[in-house]
């Protein structure tokens, strides 16, 4: 059994719009471990969502999805039809939202719910449990940390905080046992206290399910503190992807430079305004001709303007999108 | 009864927190005060509107030629010298007790509400048998319009609805007389069958009036259904739900149709007064005894106490269907309940 769960090769995915198709996420490769945690980061815009949206193909109808390669354990995702896709989310794959709120059914219960997913995960995984879905409930609702579950069972989900409803979610999916979680920025919507909390659950989710988890996130203190591994995205592209501690400590591409400078002066308090990266990204209908992020790069030069950079590899499988960093591994 | 059990009572009498009614409760009963109030003044607004009508009811009910004697006695009989506010509380004092007077012209000397009971019946079969129309019809038309949106069928539903809304139910009754009536004589142009007789017979009879009432209202229910549908199905929870690998039929009925109902039974709620406005039109068309065509008559008859019982009576029923259908919005979307 190999140790690879998911691999994608040039993944490219952009929504139909009056004719035209806007590209999004522009020629991802990447390859997820089993029981690795991954952190893609990037700014608004970045694709992050779009891509983890492509891998559940839960994008809407007018996206345009393409891959040379998209394989789930052995299984190619490419071939597959809509109800087989259908089969795995939920059973062997699952997705968290950056809204909890907004996730649920607002007409219906937190218990029906999570009696909801037991039926669900008892499906897929073929097997029929004996004990009161209430007894279950109640059960799941402790291990997330919810003391209350008795009585959250029967509420309905604008009753209880952003918190709260994120910790049920994370119940469902601890409920569903999924192989691959795709979390999408699942603290953003909540304050710094409650984000802590639910970052451990995340770390126990992990080791309780031995599940991959990709958590994508615009915050690099968070994504240091839970990833194996980060991806860093920049208008599409993954520009640097490679261990969590080389990443951040010798952060080689320039866009992760400034990400790293960002956080690192945050931290500090330091208002993070001087080491902010100047500009914006750039315009879908309007790439620059060489590097996507040449427009914004302090270190740029002539070769950048014209010619846009493939991922170069690098030890402990690093690779940056950098003219640079080819040539400082290659003295020449 | 012992000092200390006194005790443990009393408080909680004047606490006043076991006597406090359950929101929900307290909701209910707070919309049918409401109610009631619309209903004391439209009933104010209809008598004003009697009052200020051309001609003289003493003339009407005694004929153009009474004697003025007559015509003095009569409206000292029926307290037409009283000031206005007097005769309307005497008339909402009889209503309180059921009583409508009696009928001056259509059904001279008959008590009022024996008129109006003998005829609910008949109009409230009808209107509920437009409203079951119009509702199955629009959930089909409006699901197939949002599912396939876009595609031949939606265009389709979309253009049935639109012919619906656009083709007044009056001018629609004569085109259903004509072709399903008199050219294919699949239904009869004329007439009723009471359900108590023949619940077939009765379906078949009123089939042509229901769906000319029912067209318009079925057009705007299936144009909220698809709006409301295709509102529900860009919410995040849908792409929740098919995350978790949810059956499409199940997210389709458990998240996308359940939520596209609450917007959905309000406006159904608000149209069901162009049942009663498409009632009194097309009983009349079709020579249905309901509460319809005695209102016409009466109009026509100059009846006023039998016109106005019959309006307060159709301003009821408004009202009551209005508060079924809130109560039944609040038990649909469990944000509004307090």
């Amino acid at each position: 059994m190999s140790d690879v769960l998911v691999d994608i090769r040039q993944l490219t995915a952009g929504f139909r719009s009056q004719g035209r198709t806007l590209g999004i996420v522009r020629g991802v490769d990447l390859t997820i471990e089993r029981g690795e945690v991954l952190g893609i980061i990037g700014e608004s815009g970045s694709g992050k969502t779009v891509t983890g949206l492509a891998l559940l193909r839960l994008l809407p109808e007018n996206a345009e999805v393409q891959a040379e390669r998209m394989v789930f354990d052995g299984q190619d995702l490419l071939t597959l039809d809509d109800d087989g896709f259908g089969a795995l989310r939920g059973a062997r794959l699952a997705m968290i939202f950056q809204d909890p709120v907004a996730s649920f059914n607002p007409a219906k219960r937190i218990g029906w719910h999570l009696h909801t997913i037991f039926t669900r995960a008892d499906e897929a995984k073929a097997r029929s449990v004996a004990t009161p879905w209430r007894e279950r409930a109640r059960a799941i609702l402790h291990d997330v940390g919810i003391t209350r579950a008795e009585e959250t069972i029967d509420l309905f989900p604008h009753q209880l905080s952003g918190g709260m409803l994120q910790r049920v979610l994370i119940a469902l999916i601890l409920a569903l046992e999924p192989d691959l979680i795709v979390a999408d920025e699942p603290t953003t919507n909540l304050d710094k206290l409650v984000e802590r909390q639910v970052l451990r659950l995340f770390r126990d989710l992990q080791r309780r399910l031995s599940a991959a988890i990709v958590f994508i996130t615009h915050d690099m203190a968070t994504a240091a503190s839970l990833c194996d591994r980060i991806a860093v995205m920049y208008a599409g592209q993954i520009v640097e992807i490679g261990r969590t501690r080389d990443v951040f400590e010798a952060p080689s591409h320039p866009y992760t430079q400034g990400l790293v400078r960002t956080s690192l002066a945050l931290a500090r308090g330091e208002g993070g305004r001087l080491a902010e990266i100047a500009g914006e990204l750039p315009n879908p209908s309007q790439l620059p001709p060489g590097c996507l992020f040449e427009p914004r790069c302090d270190k740029a030069f002539g070769r950048c303007r014209v010619e846009r950079p493939e991922p170069f590899p690098g030890r402990h499988g690093r690779a940056v999108r950098c003219f640079l960093a080819e040539m400082e591994q290659e003295p020449s | 009864m012992s000092l200390s059990a006194v005790d443990r009572f009393l408080p909680a009498v004047f606490s006043g927190r076991r006597w406090a009614l359950p929101p929900t409760l307290r909701y209910v009963f707070g919309r049918i005060l409401g109610a009631l109030l619309v209903l004391l003044i439209g009933a104010f607004i209809v008598f004003l509107t009697m009052k200020a009508a051309p001609g003289d009811p003493s003339l009407s009910a005694l004929g153009e030629q009474a004697p003025p004697e007559a015509i003095a006695a009569f409206r000292l009989q029926h307290g037409l010298d009283q000031p206005v506010i007097t005769q309307f509380a005497s008339w909402l004092g009889q209503i309180a007790h059921g009583d409508f007077g009696n009928s001056l012209v259509v059904a001279s000397g008959r008590p009022i509400s024996n008129l109006i009971l003998s005829r609910l019946p008949t109009t409230a079969f009808v209107g509920l048998y437009a409203l079951t129309i119009a509702v199955l019809s629009s959930l089909v038309l409006g699901t197939v319009a949002a599912v396939w949106r876009g595609k031949m069928a939606d265009m389709v539903a979309t253009s049935i609805a639109v012919l619906g809304i656009s083709m007044p139910d009056f001018f629609l009754a004569y085109m259903l007389i004509l072709g399903l009536a008199l050219g294919l004589g699949l239904f009869p142009s004329y007439g009723f069958v009471a359900p108590g007789d023949s619940l077939l017979g009765a379906l078949h009879a009123s089939f042509l009036p229901a769906l000319a009432i029912a067209a318009p209202m079925a057009a705007v229910f299936a144009r909220t259904l698809r709006a409301a549908l295709l509102e529900v199905i860009r919410q995040p929870y849908v792409t929740t739900a098919r995350s978790f690998g949810l059956s499409r039929a199940f997210t389709f009925l458990h998240f996308i149709f359940r939520n596209a109902l609450i917007p959905y039974v309000t406006i159904v709620g608000l149209q069901v007064r162009y049942v009663l406005g498409g009632v009194v039109v097309i009983e009349r068309i079709f020579g249905i005894p309901g509460i319809g065509s005695l209102m016409v008559d009466a109009a026509f008859g100059r009846d006023y106490p039998l016109v106005q019982a019959c309006m307060v009576t159709f301003l009821a029923i408004v009202l009551l269907v209005n508060l079924l259908v809130d109560i039944a919005c609040t038990g649909l979307d469990p944000r509004r309940s307090r």
